[in-house]
């Protein structure tokens, strides 16, 4: 395969695809770590997501509803992990983990439960997401392969993690959450509800990864096969670490996942091993943070560790 | 009056932290509360700030009574609190801390620009200027105490506490912050300092509130006072019992020759040389937070010193590890006894082995004999009378007095030439504190030497053979137990100096 | 006189019986909810639980499968164990298991050597291995801050691909499916663990894997090592007072768990698949549910093996309701699941007492 300009348009486009779903949970991550939580349930939250939104969706027909159901459930499933977490005390990652096989059981249960299906559901009745129409981009098969096939979701995706940005770096409410991973105890001390917040952003993650999940279930494919994220909420995680937790930044180390992703798709073991490419940045996180702590060792801060 | 506490009663369980204690603060006054540690000064503090509840009493705030019940209640009516642990965000701007909790807000986004101008305002009206845009880590601590000041001047508040302000700071930065109380007294700010430095009373107060355990014992003004009365009031009565029989003393089992520690610019240690021989007890007097801890830690190697040697038995043992003076004849009983000095889920038995349980007696080839340190561990128990079911229940299961009883039989059981305890008898009852004192003077009739280390002037008393004073981290005096005078000591470590005695 | 005897009996049954207390609630509770999910599955709660309990412990056939697939819970479990005991709370069982069974693997097939000496260089190499894996992320926490939990689930996943680079090419078995499965070719049958009989699944692996459970226990109950690690997970500061080097503990208490993980990988590759195949030491996800039969048993090893046999009773007895009920075998999962969540609630009580203790302290400390 010649490294022609259709070809470079269909790797971004595939990098695009692959990205969004990791960076909407991603930020989700992101905002957990700002608040100091660990929330390694977002693996079992988005999957949640991914298995409602395609209930809703056999049962009504309707997009909104599915996506509603995908961030109810998980949201649902977030609050009851962050009650655990900061009401009980529990240790995060025993939640998180607990959570992350409560729902990979409880999502093939219920699929086999409601459609009699084992492994995966499919039906022809389902509705996808809408993709955003590029007919008129016909002409241009570079633009036409770039943006082909792209949902909706998939664009919201990168505005989402704009608007949090402003809305971490920007406003009162945001600066707020920021202090609570610095300081908890200061927040308090000035009357600022640290435990209101730090359950508000599991909440917040879960909704996001409600929406990850809707956009692996119901995106490039409009099905529920048991264990779709396989892992993907843990590359969120690494994503979210990468980006060091700020909302730009995700979205370069989602990218980056979705690239490593794609290359190791299309390039088929012709230029470089599928299977390093994947690994890149599961090492790439673990330098990047290594980097980064000891550059803070060195100017003698301290490093908050989760 | 301006601010009115009265009948004030706070208890613990069965500890009276508070017993109806009274205090007004009239407005622009500079009011200091002094006493001991543990005298109820911050208790007080704490019911006024609302962090903790009174059991009883009444606070009017310009003759209306008002109910405080956190933090931001007391904020509401104007009162702050510059804590002694600093609350500040180490990430965050000097703006941001200052403004946190009440940010200017735009239509829809934080208004940093208001805000940052508010704080440089702020600066210039308190006469306190920082730079907006520096971050917290990094700044030294009289800046970062200066951020605290600003956020509650930021509040609106009319009265501000400061609890313990000047223990962190160097002795310019302490210069400076009296001299901005002063000014912000006279700019109306009522202040209520909480302090055992009394000089600092001196320079600093108009008036001054006395506490003892738990009670006002005295309201002076200060231009009607002196030091000597003071320190008088705060430490009380304590007579020197010259009723112990003397112990020959022996050769130096402990020596510190010009031990300094500095942390960061701040001189904890300056130049201290103590000794100690065997037979006898050396007590330091002196206010907790005078570098007490500090020389603990680095005697014992969890602390590595400036400069200076410490000495035990003749060799040099300065900045080594704590297994290397253990083994060397040191034994600590530290003062901390749940967080430093035991495990509260570990066993009877895995408490009473830790330091020695690598010695050949209790362990082999990598094995701990567990029976060995099992027969150990109730033996200590027996001897040392700890009321305890068995020796496998865990610690935390056991009394103040008596997990204390069990670390300090630790600690004495392996027959160390030099044992150093930290507050040994802090919180444990009466009949375990006299216990804890016999076995201490068993072991100085064995010809043991014992470092003792208290801020209970009369335990020292009681105890020591010769007593030094800490202030500052500095050595202020030595007396022996013939010429130990609890006024002379007490004004020692409140600040004075000898030769004003 | 005797009424007050029986008595005492029964309080001391109860004191004895006070360690499982949390683990019996937690699993109480996840009945109840596993109990609510058959219902939803129209299916009568008592009638599956009692499939499942045949399902898994029923019969001889039945027993051996849940015992050898309990083999890997076991050994991850105990790895676990080591590992949180001691305040190192990572995740990397699942990256260490991998690293260990492939290394084993490899050198099972390829040493030029005699049997023996290939079977012990094989399970040595393979553990040590795993063990090596383990200390990087150790060095991150010692050098960088960086946390365990961090590193490990990073670590799982750069282990499973960088392997499965290795064995796609270099190592692949282009024989029997034309290379098209990602596995390696079989070890010697000279050398795989022997099978008990012929009919079951039950290999001499389980015996090793109670062998070391027995191992671990002295070395946790007996050892200085072990008396070390156990204060360092329960206060820092009162082993820097006792003078314990709390940073060799680290080092050694993730070497060893990953030792431990390790050999759940090289049992799982000489008692089940005799080879390495890419993916099933994760979707078995032993180390997952070695770690939660750590979480259960409170690190304690004899409850690890208890509760790894009981984890893995669900497992097989789920695959048995699955043939005989309407209810699906996913059913374990979410028992699974339910029981550690609720397990995780015994930090609280914890935490709880921890914390009224130096609330108390801080009041006589700073009045």
């Amino acid at each position: 395969m010649a490294l022609d300009i259709e070809f470079i348009a269909h790797i971004l486009n595939s990098t695009f695809r692959l990205m969004t779903p990791i960076l909407l949970v991603a930020l989700g991550s992101a905002v957990c770590n700002r608040v100091f939580i660990f929330n390694i349930g977002l693996e079992g939250m988005m999957l949640t997501g991914a298995f409602f939104a395609i209930v809703a969706n056999y049962y009504t027909g309707s997009v909104l509803i599915s996506l509603l159901a995908a961030m109810g459930s998980a949201m649902f499933v977030s609050w009851i992990a962050g009650i655990f977490m900061v009401k009980f005390k529990g240790a995060m990652l025993v939640v998180g983990i607990s959570v992350n096989v409560l729902m990979l059981g409880a999502t093939t249960f219920l699929m086999q439960l409601f459609f009699g299906v084992k492994g995966a559901f499919v039906h022809k009745d389902l509705v996808s997401l809408p993709k955003v129409n590029v007919e008129f981009l016909k002409g241009t098969k570079f633009f036409y392969t770039l943006f082909g096939s792209l949902t909706y979701l998939d664009y919201f995706a990168v505005i989402l993690a704009i608007i949090l940005y402003f809305y971490m770096f920007k406003t009162v409410s945001g600066f707020r959450l920021r202090s609570i991973g610095i300081n908890k105890e200061a927040a308090n001390s000035i009357g600022v509800d640290g435990d209101k917040i730090q359950i508000g952003a599991i909440v917040f993650s879960g909704l996001l990864s409600g929406l990850g999940g809707a956009l692996l279930s119901m995106g490039a494919v409009t099905m529920f096969v048991q264990n779709i994220t396989s892992g993907r909420g843990f590359m969120a995680m690494a994503a979210g670490s990468l980006g060091s937790a700020h909302p730009i930044g995700v979205v370069f180390a989602s990218t980056f996942f979705g690239l490593a992703q794609t290359l190791s798709n299309v390039l088929d073991n012709q230029f470089l091993s599928s299977e390093l490419m994947i690994a890149t940045p599961y090492v790439a996180t673990i330098v990047a943070l290594a980097i980064f702590n000891y550059s803070k060792i060195k100017k003698g801060g301290k490093i908050t560790n989760i | 009056m301006f601010l009115k506490m009265e009948h004030i009663y706070k208890n613990y369980g069965d500890i009276l932290a508070n017993k109806d204690v009274d205090l007004d603060l009239k407005k622009g006054e500079i009011l200091a509360l002094v006493g001991e540690n543990g005298a109820g000064k911050s208790t007080l503090m704490k019911v006024l700030y609302g962090l903790e509840e009174a059991t009883s009493g009444k606070i009017f705030l310009n003759g209306e009574e008002v109910y405080i019940n956190g933090p931001s209640s007391a904020i509401k009516l104007g009162i702050g609190m510059v804590q002694q642990h600093f609350m500040l965000f180490n990430s965050f701007t000097v703006t941001e801390n200052i403004v946190y909790g009440r940010e200017p807000k735009g239509k829809l986004f934080f208004d940093m620009a208001k805000a940052r101008q508010d704080v440089i305002d702020l600066g210039k009206k308190y006469d306190l200027p920082l730079d907006p845009d520096a971050v917290i880590e990094g700044m030294p601590v009289g800046l970062r105490q200066r951020v605290e000041i600003l956020k509650v001047l930021y509040q609106n508040t009319d009265i501000i506490i400061f609890d313990e302000p000047t223990a962190v700071l160097t002795p310019q930065e302490v210069t400076e912050l009296l001299k901005t109380m002063k000014n912000l007294s006279k700019m109306g700010k009522s202040i209520i300092l909480i302090t055992h430095k009394l000089n600092e009373v001196m320079e600093v107060a108009d008036r001054t509130l006395v506490m003892r355990s738990g009670e006002k014992v005295g309201e002076l003004m200060i231009k009607d006072t002196n030091i000597k009365e003071l320190s008088y009031l705060m430490v009380g009565r304590h007579i020197v019992d010259k009723q112990v029989e003397k112990v020959e003393t022996g050769e130096t089992v402990f020596e510190s020759i010009d031990l300094t520690l500095t942390d960061n610019k701040v001189s904890v240690l300056d130049n201290v040389n103590i000794h100690v021989k065997r037979g006898e007890i050396v007590g330091i007097a002196g206010v907790s937070g005078n570098g007490q801890t500090e020389l603990v830690e680095t005697i014992f190697g969890l602390k590595n010193c400036t400069s200076g040697k410490v000495i035990v038995n003749g060799e040099d043992v300065t900045n080594t590890s704590v297994m290397n003076v253990r083994n060397k004849g040191v034994a600590l009983v530290p003062e901390d006894r749940n967080v430093h000095g035991s495990a509260a889920l570990g066993t009877l038995t895995e408490n009473s082995i830790m330091g020695f349980y690598h010695k050949d007696e209790f362990s082999k080839n990598g094995i701990i004999d567990y029976k060995v340190a099992s027969q150990f561990t109730d033996e200590l128990i027996e001897e040392f009378k700890v009321v305890a079911k068995n020796n496998k229940q865990t610690m935390s299961s056991l009394s103040g007095g008596n997990s204390q009883k069990l670390i300090i039989a630790r600690e004495i059981s392996q027959h160390s030439s030099f044992l150093i305890v930290s507050e040994p008898t802090r919180g444990v009852d009466i009949g375990a504190m006299e216990f804890i004192h016999n076995k201490l003077f068993e072991k100085r009739a064995n010809k043991d030497g014992i470092l003792l280390i208290s801020s209970e002037l009369t335990e020292i008393l009681k105890l020591s053979d010769r007593v030094y004073v800490m202030y500052e981290g500095e050595v202020k005096g030595e007396f022996t137990r013939e010429t130990a005078n609890e006024e002379e000591i007490g004004f020692l470590m409140l600040g004075g100096n000898k030769d004003e005695v | 006189m005797k009424f007050k005897i029986k008595k005492m009996n029964y309080k001391q049954i109860l004191k004895y019986l006070k360690p499982l207390e949390q683990p019996i609630v937690a699993i109480s509770f996840a009945l109840v909810i596993g109990a609510i999910a058959m219902l939803l599955a129209k299916s009568n709660p008592l009638v599956v639980y009692g499939y499942m309990l045949k399902g898994a412990f029923g019969s001889k056939f039945y027993l051996s499968t849940t015992l050898a697939k309990a083999t890997p819970i076991i050994l991850a479990g105990l790895g676990a164990s080591i590992a949180w005991r001691s305040n190192c709370f990572g995740i990397g069982g699942e990256g260490q298991m991998i690293v260990g069974a492939f290394v084993a693997a490899i050198i099972a097939i390829y040493l030029p050597a005699p049997m023996w000496i290939k079977f012990v260089s094989s399970i040595v190499g393979g553990v040590v291995a795993g063990g090596g894996y383990s200390l990087i992320s150790a060095y991150l926490f010692d050098k960088f801050q960086m946390s365990l939990s961090i590193s490990t689930l990073m670590m799982n996943y750069a282990g499973r691909f960088i392997v499965l680079y290795f064995i796609v090419n270099f190592f692949l078995d282009t024989s029997s499916t034309g290379g098209k499965l990602q596995q390696t070719y079989k070890i010697p049958e000279e050398i795989r663990f022997p099978r008990l009989n012929e009919d079951y699944a039950l290999t001499i692996g389980f015996f090793i894997a109670v062998a070391v459970v027995i191992l671990v226990w002295f070395l946790m109950n007996k050892t200085k090592y072990g008396y070390e690690s156990k204060m360092v997970g329960y206060n820092l500061e009162f082993c820097r007072f006792g003078g314990i080097k709390a940073k060799k503990i680290m080092y050694l208490s993730l070497f060893i768990s990953g030792v431990l993980s390790a050999f759940a990988g090289v049992s799982e590759v000489y008692g089940t698949y005799f080879r390495y195949v890419s993916g099933s030491l994760v979707s078995g996800r032993s180390a997952w549910i070695g770690l939660n039969a750590a979480l259960i048993s409170a690190y304690n090893p004899i409850g690890v093996l208890v509760s790894s046999i009981i984890l893995a009773g669900i497992q097989t007895g789920g695959s048995a309701i699955s043939r005989f009920t309407t209810v699906p075998l996913e059913i374990s999962q979410i028992l699974q699941g339910c029981i550690t969540l609720f397990i995780s609630a015994k930090i609280v009580i914890k935490w709880r007492r921890k914390n009224t203790n130096s609330k108390k302290l801080n009041v006589k400390g700073g009045m």
